[in-house]
């Protein structure tokens, strides 16, 4: 049914503020518009005959010879949504998608799911059978999976999709679900994006470079010369040979340990088990991550399992005990699950140990902010693609014409990376993954930190504990009880440094495009 | 508002006069220190006053021109009114009201519908005195 076309997709950049929602949601008080200014970009959608699910579909790139792949077991468009350049080239131009939605169809289709995302699931089920638009718009899985994780805070049991997930938690858990009804010319941008990402392989060129520094077995003074101390990150092998976690974390024994815990996933907590059934039955954009801070609290056996490489045994923030920011997780995620681009809170520094599976990392030092992402003035906000396969869509390729390039890896299990601070980074979960993480502040970034916190509007921007307002005085005042005398050491260091005008990373011209996105006060 | 001399005139061509006034008008409204200090529930009579007079399109053509000028507080109001407008109808209503064509062939209906009995209670019988468009 489908064939050979031109189009155009024009990517789509959303708003963001770390929820995981997908569905910009207007009534969040922080959502920006994004001033992004959208080129056009050619892609072919080749699909070779009728939907087969074990059938390796290539979508191409007419200007860039490289093709996309799609996920071996991807169907086409659930309903047979097809992106709007495709209309161009149909003789009629008649979108079913205006004339199933009558008055409606002047709003965008963001507006639309706007407005049915206000709505509860018994309203988008009637609305669903008024018509095959509506019913494409009010199957979108985003809106359902809303509903969930609104109504289900303490976790839920995933069934194949968020609207099924939905209709049985609600109801009878038996009930069938129909398998999907197919329209046709029915052309949307956003409604066809937003499958195209959640069933994109990551392409063989975004995980080719590798040029980050790797190093095994040296000591933690070599690691703060050449590495905290001039602030670089460096891939570190070997240091997790001796985890016991490295043994044991398998599935069935962190299932076993972790009982009836309930970690962390977005806006939900769930248990172990129920997050793995989830995460091995989703297709999405942005799959939920199971991220906690407080896994060891909820299970000290983890916190057995492994131990702080000791490159990174100083950790300052130790001095505040309790009162301390979060600054530990386990991270548990699928394929397509990760960060997009973010700094680190706080001005901390950070590693992150993969256990099981394997991410590529793409970082950009901090005075160069990555292409597509566009940091409000005071930084407490990041505008960004919504997903980080649409930013590797639409940017990745920007980064190779770019004189300031990522450092870029993959870090696999049993390999630790060094996060310093203040540096942008991305990570994505190639497999799915297992990995701790923990965020320090040592005498090298002391002094950041503390600048960090003094900030006026440090209570939008510090994050990981309740007494915003007040860290900063504690930090310094524990720090003063704990190690007089080496506050006023530092400063004196940092006055030397100054005076010897070190340069920057990258001791090269600015890039022209990066004086566009730079915010300096 | 008073006629000042401008020398620069912005074209807004998503947005005609009407609703211009709306929405400029609205965010009036909402700046205002007294509705600041509202409870949540005068908030809501205030608004409903203001948008007595509007009809279901009046919203959609507000939520596209509100979108359109960045205008984030009168935009979920559209949204909102706009989905409080479709809650609680039948089928039938929906497409008369919204003048949308029934494209399901009577055996996808049916099987939809069977599949869905649980979500069809209280939904309010059609009224068809009201006019809503």
């Amino acid at each position: 049914m489908l064939s050979t076309r031109n189009l155009l997709l024009r990517p789509k950049l959303k708003n963001r503020k770390q929820a995981l929602k997908t569905v910009s949601r207007r009534r969040n008080s922080f959502a920006k518009k994004s001033k992004y200014e959208s080129g056009k970009r050619a892609v072919r959608i080749d699909f070779t005959g009728e939907e087969d699910e074990e059938k390796h579909e290539q979508v191409g790139v007419d200007e860039e010879d490289v093709a996309f792949s799609l996920k071996g077991s991807a169907r086409s468009h659930s309903h047979g949504v097809q992106p709007l350049g495709n209309l161009y080239f149909t003789p009629s131009s008649v979108n079913s998608r205006d004339v199933g939605l009558g008055n409606l169809k002047t709003l965008t289709d963001e507006l639309i799911l706007d407005v049915l995302g206000l709505l509860s699931g018994a309203e988008l089920r009637i609305l669903s059978t008024v018509s095959k638009s509506f019913y494409v718009f009010c199957s979108h899985e985003p809106l359902w999976r809303n509903l969930v994780l609104d109504m289900h805070k303490n976790g839920f049991i995933f069934n194949s999709s968020w609207k099924n997930t939905y209709i049985t938690a609600y109801n009878n858990p038996f009930t069938a679900v129909n398998s999907g009804i197919r329209v046709r010319d029915f052309y949307s941008d956003y409604l066809f994006q937003s499958w195209l990402c959640a069933n994109l392989e990551m392409k063989p060129e975004w995980l080719d470079r590798d040029n980050i520094v790797r190093k095994r077995g040296i000591s933690v003074d070599e690691f703060v010369l050449n590495f905290e101390e001039p602030n670089k990150p460096v891939l570190l092998e070997g240091c997790l040979d001796n985890w016991p976690a490295m043994r044991n974390w398998d599935r069935d024994y962190l299932i076993r340990v972790c009982g009836e815990a309930r970690f962390s996933a977005g806006p939900v907590e769930m248990k172990l088990e129920d997050y793995f059934r989830y995460s091995d039955q989703v297709r999405e954009e942005r799959p939920l991550y199971l991220f906690d801070p407080k896994f060891i609290d909820k299970v000290p056996q983890l916190g057995e399992d492994y131990e702080v490489p000791s490159y990174f045994d100083e950790d300052l923030f130790g001095v505040l005990g309790k009162d301390r920011p979060d600054y530990r997780w386990i991270i548990i995620g699928p394929a397509g699950s990760g960060s997009s681009f973010h700094i680190d809170p706080n001005s901390t520094s950070a590693w992150n140990a993969v256990i099981r599976g394997s991410k590529k990392w793409i970082l950009f030092p901090p005075d160069v902010v990555p292409p597509g992402v566009h940091p409000s003035p005071d930084g407490a906000e990041v505008a960004c693609p919504v997903s980080i396969i649409e930013w590797f869509m639409n940017f990745y390729g920007a980064t190779k014409s770019w004189k300031k390039r990522p450092i870029e890896c993959i870090c696999r299990a049993g390999e630790v990376i060094f996060v310093p601070n203040g540096w942008w980074h991305l990570v994505i979960n190639l497999e799915d993954s297992v990995a701790i993480t923990q965020n320090f502040v040592s005498r090298r970034n002391l002094l950041n930190v503390l600048d960090f916190l003094k900030q006026p509007n440090a209570s939008a921007l510090v994050s990981g504990t309740r007494d915003r307002v007040n860290l900063h005085d504690k930090f310094k005042n524990a720090i003063e009880t704990a190690f007089p005398g080496t506050l006023d050491e530092l400063m004196q260091k940092a006055m030397e440094k100054k005076k010897k005008q070190q340069l920057s990373y990258w001791d090269s011209v600015t890039d022209s495009k990066v004086g566009a996105f730079k915010f300096s006060f | 508002m008073g006629k000042e001399r401008r020398t620069n005139v912005i074209p807004l061509p998503e947005v005609d006069g009407v609703t211009l006034e709306r929405i400029i008008g609205f965010l009036k409204i909402y700046t205002e220190e007294s509705f600041q200090q509202f409870t949540v529930q005068e908030k809501k009579k205030r608004c409903d006053e203001f948008f007595a007079n509007c009809k279901f399109n009046d919203f959609l053509t507000l939520a596209s021109a509100s979108n359109y000028m960045g205008a984030q507080v009168v935009l979920d109001e559209a949204c909102q009114r706009t989905a409080d407008m479709m809650k609680n109808k039948s089928v039938a209503w929906v497409r008369k009201n919204f003048g949308i064509k029934n494209n399901f062939t009577p055996e996808e209906e049916e099987a939809m519908r069977e599949k869905h009995e649980w979500a069809y209670e209280g939904v309010d019988p059609d009224d068809d005195e009201e006019d809503i468009i």
